[in-house]
């Protein structure tokens, strides 16, 4: 009965290793989705490209700009007197945002009277935009402190210092690095990612060559034949997450805070869903290409509504709804929990139950109609 | 005299069309994908759980908190009695900020005292954290200056000084509400031609590899070239209509304007798709099995347009090599054609150098595809 399912697990071996564009992907695939989402997804935004209009030409004004560069979140790309330049600047992507200070606002600021400047951003990346005026919302409100205090003082008042001290702590990642959220969330992405088509593939291509047939007159059993040709996806999956673990923790210098055997644990468990909906794919689709589109169609809400770049809170309700039905968002709070936060089963289990049900319920729905197709 | 181009062509139109799931796919999935965009995504961070400790209780504690409540940015989820508690739902990830508000808050405030507040981050997702604790901070600011106002307002009469002392008037140009899908349907055309050209055409050439079919052809007497081109026009002609369906949905269901000339968007997408099927062509030379031959297309095709073409990330902030890199990346210079058009209303002069890139790319691709395809069946 083991044999049998050995036997499906060696062919499907054979298979793969002859398979060098296959094997090839297997090891490229991981290392370049880190490589490319730890460098580009977990850059902080910064520098921002600023273009300086300064009517003023006052100490005032430089105090101004000075403050916006001693920030560190913006850069100056360029000075100018006219108001064109630019515009140009941000239509041709030079600046992202245009500083205008007009010619009366170091009077205004010495008189006491509110002085108004322009800020021109441009709005055609909705997110960096607003990343950008929150940013330049702090360095105004930073001055505008310091220019009451120096008013008040002027005039021989001296201000009631009362207020409020805010002591921050920060947990679980201190120096606030992006890439220490990214890596667990990619390991779960490119189990995913990998494990849904390859395991939809793997039987659907036995499908479209006829070759399922030959396998059915065998004296193996549906269970045997699910077993033998989805065991060797696991591993594959084990391996590219250990792949990126690896290179997480000694590339990226990622910690791994929790338990690594519980992380294999609940990565086992995911895996096995993930097989599920692949299985699935592979039962209701008649062609290669076909489970190659649906497999992207199921991927595309796991990484865009599951938390992975994006938090789930700030999400419309009926997309927060909806969100409950995606394996992802179960793992990734799981996987960040463990690797992060080193939290255990305690702490987890309200999780790890809901991805336990969700795997559940697509295993027995896949099974059955499994065994309808190939029975 | 029919041209063996068209016949083939026509057999692989007709297998597309008898393969109704492929069909509702290519235009389900674009779709689904502009939904969840338009309707999902937003990038700002609001609604940020935060759970409250009060050991004060006292009227000024309560005006604290009551800021927080009020805050679009904010909801309280609960309030607790311990720090336990407090320390429980940042662990559990239920609250991301926990504010501890000290139980000589009030006290220390009325007496013109500083107070201090804590404020505890789970710092993990450190964007959402950098974001949301800036947000504390500005309520904290205005709530402190508010008292001081309060305590000075006889002060500022004398002194005639209007507050504040610097007023910013923020000017968004070419996407004033700051919508995110007006940014995305560009990126969203760049990404959808890319799948259905890139991974559809490679798939679907090896899969006549695969199963053998393709030497029935090389030994009609067809040219390599017109097969070819008459494998990948099919597929031309499904990613042009999927281009031209998500300008019109989004159109319609979002109301995303096209600023610029339809002309010249029409023929932008059409230059680019060259490069995009000659991709294809070229992945379905170096792989052997459909399997290979999508996880390869995936990684030198969608990856890349979703993650260096500036579609979500933008370029600058990346680290130098990877700016580098995004230079051969097209869909880089794609998204940037769209979002001149779509966004900035911006006529040729503004981006004729991504153009000219753009056909380079699809020449040097189709050209490398045509030799290594006919290398690979000799």
């Amino acid at each position: 009965m083991y044999k049998r399912t050995l036997e499906i697990i060696r062919k499907e071996f054979i298979q793969i290793s002859r398979d060098s564009g296959l094997k090839r992907m297997v090891v490229i695939t991981p290392i370049l989705q880190l490589l490319l989402f730890g460098y580009v997804v977990a850059t902080e935004i910064r520098s921002l490209r600023m273009f300086v209009l300064d009517r003023s030409h006052s100490e005032e004004s430089r105090r101004l700009v000075e403050r916006f560069v001693a920030s560190g979140y913006f850069v100056i790309v360029g000075h100018t007197d006219n108001l064109d330049q630019v515009t140009n600047a941000i239509n041709r992507d030079q600046a992202l945002l245009g500083l205008v200070i007009p010619t009366d606002y170091a009077e205004n600021v010495r008189r006491g009277v509110t002085a108004k400047i322009q800020l021109l951003v441009d709005g055609s990346n909705s997110n960096t935009a607003t990343i950008a005026l929150g940013y330049a919302g702090g360095v105004i409100a930073a001055e505008n402190n310091d220019l009451m205090k120096a008013n008040f003082r002027q005039r021989g008042f001296r201000l009631i210092e009362a207020g409020i001290k805010q002591e921050e702590r920060i947990w679980f990642n201190p120096s606030l690095r992006a890439i220490n959220y990214t890596v667990p969330g990619i390991v779960c992405l490119l189990l995913m990612e990998m494990m849904v088509p390859l395991t939809a593939f793997s039987i659907v291509k036995e499908r479209e060559r006829g070759t399922i047939e030959q396998l059915m007159v065998t004296p193996i059993h549906a269970g045997e034949m699910l077993l033998g040709k989805t065991l060797p996806y696991v591993l594959i999956g084990l391996f590219d997450a250990t792949l990126i673990v690896t290179v997480g923790t000694f590339w990226f210098g990622v910690p791994i805070v929790g338990s690594v055997l519980a992380m294999y644990a609940y990565m086992t468990l995911f895996l096995s869903v993930s097989l599920g909906l692949g299985i699935l794919i592979a039962t209701i689709v008649a062609t290669q290409q076909q489970a190659a589109l649906t497999a992207q169609f199921a991927l595309v809400p796991n990484i865009l509504l599951s938390g992975f770049m994006f938090p789930i809170e700030s999400m419309p309700a009926p997309v927060q709804a909806i969100t409950h039905i995606l394996p992802m968002r179960y793992i990734l709070v799981i996987m960040r929990g463990v690797i992060m936060k080193g939290l255990s089963l305690a702490q987890l289990w309200d999780q790890a139950l809901a991805l336990a049900v969700l795997g559940t319920i697509v295993f027995s729905i896949s099974w059955y109609r499994f065994r309808k197709v190939f029975g | 005299m029919r041209s063996p181009l068209l016949a083939i062509a026509k057999k692989e139109f007709i297998q597309i069309r008898r393969d109704r799931a492929t069909i509702y796919m290519v235009f389900i999935f674009p779709l689904m994908m502009l939904i969840l965009y338009g309707f999902g995504i937003r990038y700002d961070v609001k609604l940020v759980p935060i759970t409250v400790l009060d050991q004060d209780r006292s009227a000024e504690s309560r005006q604290y908190i009551e800021r927080f409540s009020r805050s679009p940015y904010f909801q309280i989820i609960r309030n607790v009695q311990s720090y336990d508690e407090l320390q429980a739902d940042i662990d559990r990830g239920t609250a991301r900020i926990g504010i501890v508000v000290p139980p000589n808050f009030g006290e220390r405030l009325s007496s013109n005292r500083e107070a201090t507040i804590q404020v505890i981050v789970d710092g993990a997702d450190s964007n959402t954290a950098t974001i949301s604790l800036g947000y504390v901070s500005s309520i904290t600011r205005e709530y402190s200056t508010s008292i001081m106002m309060t305590q000075m307002e006889g002060l500022l009469r004398r002194t005639n000084l209007s507050l504040p002392p610097i007023e910013v008037e923020p000017r968004i140009w070419f996407n004033p509400d700051l919508k995110s899908v007006n940014f995305i349907v560009p990126g969203i055309i760049a990404v959808i031609m890319m799948i259905i050209g890139t991974v559809l055409t490679a798939v679907t050439i090896v899969k006549e590899k695969e199963q053998g079919t393709i030497e029935q052809m090389v030994s009609s007497p067809i040219k390599r070239y017109e097969l070819m081109i008459g494998k990948i026009i099919p597929f031309a002609a499904l990613a042009y209509l999927d281009f031209l369906l998500i300008v019109v949905a989004s159109y319609f269901i979002f109301g995303v304007e096209i600023k610029g000339s339809i002309v010249v968007l029409l023929i932008a997408a059409f230059l680019y798709l060259w490069g995009v099927l000659g991709l294809g062509v070229l992945i379905s030379t170096i792989t052997n099995t459909q399997m290979a031959a999508m996880l390869t297309a995936i990684i030198a095709s969608m990856l890349p347009s979703i993650l260096l073409s500036g579609f979500i990330f933008p370029i600058q902030q990346m680290p130098y090599p990877l700016q580098v890199v995004t230079m051969i990346v097209p869909a880089r210079y794609f998204v940037e054609i769209l979002r001149d058009i779509y966004l900035k209303g911006l006529g040729i002069e503004a981006f004729w150098q991504e153009m000219i890139y753009i056909v380079l790319f699809g020449v040097v691709v189709m050209t490398a595809a045509a030799r290594r395809f006919k290398k690979t069946l000799d």
